[in-house]
């Protein structure tokens, strides 16, 4: 397969990126590591006039630490710099650990941040040929109006299917993004529609230029637990991250967990930040936080791995994450 | 000392034979220089693409190319499947290709199979095959074949006789081959008669003849030509429909070359599938863990064709059998060898059984093997002298531990299995039914031999003396009893004058070079995740018997490759397919999983050489090796959450199934 044609352009600048996308929208996509639209483009799901190459713009690319406020992440960082970063590994090791669980150590050298919060949604009858999907009559996220997932259905399933956000998430990580009207600031949170087809909101004519990560939420203890049914390189089936911050006496200050890989957004367990505030870290709060996690995940069959399996596997990565996360495994 | 017949040098005298010698086309393989078909672009070349049927059973109605014929680039259509073609155009899995295009680029040939119009009467498919058919259905329905119904030995009395026996479901789904150089090739005429074709194949002696058959033309106006293969495995031994079409679409455009090469998506969906095998088992011992009987209803796809059979107990010689087998006529895809054809699934059900029922006879399945050794003839002696040496590789008799001894939860268990293997082929032209190296180097050494008589012959009035009393040793020609009386092999050669030698090897020829039928054992040690049933392979330990090691590391590779095949398929590989819309769902490799690096853990591999192997010459490894993985680990899985899981491959959520079903009956067995 290869790829289809498209105009490359290649600003060196936040404000001549932004003017492209102004000149050229709808017909224009990004590409920074590429690692997710190239396979994408090749299977006619994108199918841009335009690709804005933001690679040469050279600020995006830096790990900017600023005291009072907290971390800048360029949206251009590649996921190895952040696995390979003694910064974050020591103020954010959720992040961390979520970034090194990321495909493969060369797709990590390619894969940026940006692109990993703007990951495409997966899905068994949508990550396809072109002529695959045609043979099966297409689906709501592209060229249809059916869902395979959930037959009669009007809303598309697709998983959210990156591993970094469910850490940022713990980390109440916000974005920068820049348009046509300048910069805004959007907390990640609010960034997901949780809906597989529109599943950000991110206008067309904006890209993500930043992830801004608060000082309050350095120093928390964080894991990442990820399925896979390979070690060497799978996205995630299941994903949890969880961040928390202990007293001298071992009792959680605070904690946060988040879900990825089930759901067509990451989301935060909200639940689970009060059931483990105030308490002493056991066998027993983690599991409870297991079956908060548990109830938020809505698995479809967007994988070959059945969706009853895929939550019972949030209830148990959660109870691991939180365990692991307050005892530094 | 001029031999008169062929025989390997002993092992006193070999020089290069059983040598660690690196690959001679290793370098350029490793470093991206070696240029394979699919990386080939030839002057003015064309690109092919394909209409391919969406319907996993059709019938072709009717076809219109008008509109693709008349675009611009568009040079040449070939209809590869037409109303009138096969059974009146019936069409029996997705993804057949039906109409071929060339054209001066990829989006061009892409836009014209778009405007090709096809016409079909969709039919009824069948695309699961996992649930055991009704014997009284099956036999009136057209789609179950019972293909053969056998008794030996009086099994009846024998499971009477039996103190302890065992029951159960045991099996492995339709895989696809998914080889690193996708199937196709580059065709071109350079006059109207002569075909000269670039394909990646197992077989470049041989698929001239098969294209020059299907486009009836004379075999020697076919030159055949290869650089390198990126595997075949079975799957590159036969002509495929779109190498015709190349060959075809190239004639029609004036003999300029056109290039048809499968994406990744079409060789999962079309390049050959390896068939199902799933058979109810039931085994019978006496308490001293003497094997008794067998019993078994088998069941497996053929694809839409023949319904093929099951030789199962595998290796097996057990006294008292009762089998059954039924051929599942169904749309998943055409059947093709696949590395060791149909033995990996005979294994997986024999010595999951035989294991099932080691378990229960509280025996270690090591002991159960040597107690029933002598059913194992013809190769009893190889395999215990393989058992022992994986015994001490795997630190077998040190680790063993009853089935299932562990019963905390979310705890990874670890555990380790036994396996043992066999293989046997006829000799073949191609590179496929692992004769290469039995048939290759037998056929090199007889030309060699000859080679050297012949240059002897020559030379021995230069050194005044007998070609008999004349030897060739460390680069020299040399008179045996007086070594300084020598040439060197630069001078022996420059008596040949004008007159080179040219000598043909043969392979079957005279001599006892090669032999076939291997033994081998393999363990593995698992370690399972009770919580998420996910399977991680510590260590596999393969003990392979192949005769006479010409190259061990090349060997050595090819049992690491096999045994990483092996972990392939036991753990992820299946064609899993769409019941309402007949298609393949996992056509990515996303999805269509083999294992990386970092999942095939520790792999050991030792081969049996020296007295009572040597002699037996050389015999092919490619296949027997890839056999046993799958029993191997789906054993060792059994020991370590002590529940049989019935089907490969040993994906986590049947892992927890099987568990769950355990505990709900009671505990684990």
């Amino acid at each position: 397969m290869s790829l289809p044609p498209f105009k490359l352009l290649r600003p060196r600048s936040i404000e001549d990126a932004a003017g492209y996308l102004s000149a050229h929208a709808p017909d224009i996509q990004i590409i920074a590591g590429g690692t997710d639209l190239l396979p994408s483009m090749k299977q006619r799901l994108f199918t841009p006039k335009y690709l804005l190459d933001i690679r040469g713009i050279d600020e995006l690319r830096t790990i900017r630490s600023i005291p009072g406020h907290g971390t800048e992440i360029g949206a251009l960082v590649t996921l190895s710099t952040i696995e390979d970063s003694e910064f974050i590994r020591r103020s954010y090791r959720v992040l961390r650990e979520a970034v090194a669980t990321v495909a493969s150590p060369i797709l990590r050298n390619m894969g940026t941040i940006g692109g990993n919060i703007c990951l495409d949604t997966r899905c068994l009858w949508y990550n396809q040929s072109l002529t695959w999907r045609k043979s099966c009559g297409f689906c709501i996220k592209k060229d249809g109006d059916l869902c395979h997932v959930a037959p009669g259905g009007k809303k598309c399933w697709a998983a959210f299917s990156a591993d970094s956000p469910a850490a940022l998430l713990c980390l109440e990580a916000e974005l920068e993004i820049a348009g046509p009207a300048g910069k805004r600031r959007l907390p990640l949170s609010e960034f997901y529609t949780n809906i597989g087809d529109a599943r950000m909101k991110l206008a067309n004519n904006e890209m993500l230029t930043r992830v801004f990560l608060p000082e309050r939420m350095a120093g928390y203890d964080g894991v990442y637990q990820k399925l896979r049914l390979r070690g060497s390189i799978d996205y995630p089936l299941a994903g949890v991250a969880a961040a928390l911050k202990k007293n001298a006496q071992g009792i959680i200050e605070d904690a946060r967990v988040a879900i990825t890989g089930v759901n067509p957004a990451p989301l935060l367990v909200n639940e689970a930040r009060h059931a483990l505030a105030g308490k002493m870290l056991n066998d027993h709060a983690a599991a409870v936080v297991g079956e908060l996690a548990a109830k938020v995940a809505k698995p479809l069959t967007t994988s070959l791995l059945t969706p009853e399996y895929r939550r019972e596997m949030i209830r148990v990565f959660a109870k691991r994450a939180v365990l692991g996360a307050g005892t530094g495994v | 000392m001029a031999e008169n017949t062929y025989q390997w040098p002993d092992a006193s005298k070999r020089k290069l034979i059983g040598k660690r010698m690196n690959r001679v086309d290793g370098p350029v393989k490793a470093s991206g220089r070696a240029k394979y078909t699919y990386d080939l672009v030839r002057p003015n070349m064309l690109y092919g693409d394909s209409v391919k049927c969406p319907y996993a059973h059709a019938r072709v109605k009717s076809i219109d190319t008008s509109a693709a014929e008349k675009m611009p680039g568009v040079k040449a259509v070939h209809v590869i499947h037409g109303p009138d073609d096969g059974a009146k155009g019936e069409v029996f899995w997705a993804g057949t290709d039906i109409v071929a295009v060339a054209a001066v680029d990829e989006p061009t040939a892409r836009d014209a199979v778009r405007a090709i119009k096809v016409e079909y009467e969709q039919l009824p498919h069948l695309v699961l095959n996992d649930k055991e058919p009704n014997l009284a259905e099956a036999e009136k329905s057209e789609l179950y074949k019972v293909a053969s119904k056998e008794t030996v030995g009086d099994p009846n009395s024998a499971f009477q006789q039996s103190e302890v026996t065992h029951e159960g479901y045991y099996g492995s789904p339709v895989i696809t081959h998914c080889c690193l150089e996708t199937h196709g090739s580059v065709a071109e005429w350079p006059d109207k008669d002569h075909l000269f074709l670039h394909i990646s194949t197992q077989n470049v002696p041989g698929i001239g003849e098969q294209v020059a058959k299907a486009i009836d033309m004379p075999a020697s106006n076919v030159h055949v030509h290869q650089d390198h293969v990126g595997g075949g495995f079975g799957s590159k031994l036969g002509l495929d429909p779109w190498g015709v079409a190349a060959a075809q679409l190239s004639k029609k455009a004036g003999g300029v070359p056109v290039k048809m090469m499968l994406n990744r998506a079409t060789e999962l969906e079309t390049a050959g599938c390896r068939p199902s095998a799933y058979a109810r088992v039931k085994v019978g011992a006496k308490k001293d863990g003497t094997l008794l009987a067998w019993e078994s209803y088998a069941w497996g796809s053929g694809g839409p064709g023949a319904p093929g059979s099951l030789a199962i107990p595998y290796v097996w010689k057990v006294p008292n059998q009762q089998k059954q087998y039924v051929g599942v006529v169904n749309h998943i895809g055409p059947s093709r060898a696949w590395r060791a054809p149909n033995h990996p699934q005979m294994c997986v059900i024999t010595m999951g059984a035989l294991d099932d029922l080691a378990a229960k006879l509280g025996m270690d399945t090591f002991d159960f093997v040597k107690k029933n050794i002598d059913l194992l003839d013809p190769r009893s002696k190889i395999y215990s002298e393989e058992l022992d040496v994986a015994n001490d590789l795997m630190q077998w008799k040190a680790r063993w531990h009853p089935r299932g001894d562990s019963d905390t939860l979310g705890i990874p268990m670890e555990a380790i299995s036994l396996q043992i293997g066999d293989n046997q082929y006829p000799p073949d032209s191609a590179s496929g039914g692992s004769s290469t190296i039995g048939g290759v180097s037998s056929a090199t050494f007889r030309a060699a031999t000859d080679a050297k008589r012949q240059l002897i012959a020559k030379v021995a009035p230069a050194l005044n003396a007998q070609p008999a009393d004349l030897e060739v040793a460390d680069g020299r020609v040399r008179v045996a009893s007086d070594a300084s009386r020598s040439l060197s092999w630069k001078e022996a050669c420059s008596k040949l004058g004008a007159q080179t030698l040219t000598v043909r090897g043969t392979n079957p020829g005279e001599g006892d070079l090669t032999n076939s039928g291997v033994g081998g054992v393999q363990m593995a040690d698992v370690s399972v995740d009770t919580e998420t049933g996910i399977v991680k392979i510590n260590k596999m330990v393969a003990v392979q018997d192949c005769g006479l090691v010409i190259s061990p590391k090349q060997a050595e590779s090819q049992v690491l490759g096999a045994m990483i095949m092996g972990v392939s398929y036991a753990l992820y590989e299946e064609k899993v397919m769409d019941q309402t819309t007949g298609t393949m769902l996992n056509t990515n490799m996303d999805n269509y999983r083999l294992a990386g690096i970092g999942d095939v853990g520790e792999l050991v591999v030792r081969l049996m050489t020296g007295p009572g192997y040597d002699e037996r010459g050389v015999i092919g490894i490619g296949e027997p090796p890839t056999v046993s993985p799958g029993a191997a680990i789906s054993n060792a899985v059994a020991n370590a959450i002590g529940v049989r899981v019935p089907f490969l491959p040993l994906t986590p959520d049947r892992v927890l199934e099987a568990l769950e079903k355990a505990q709900g009956e009671g505990g684990r067995a």
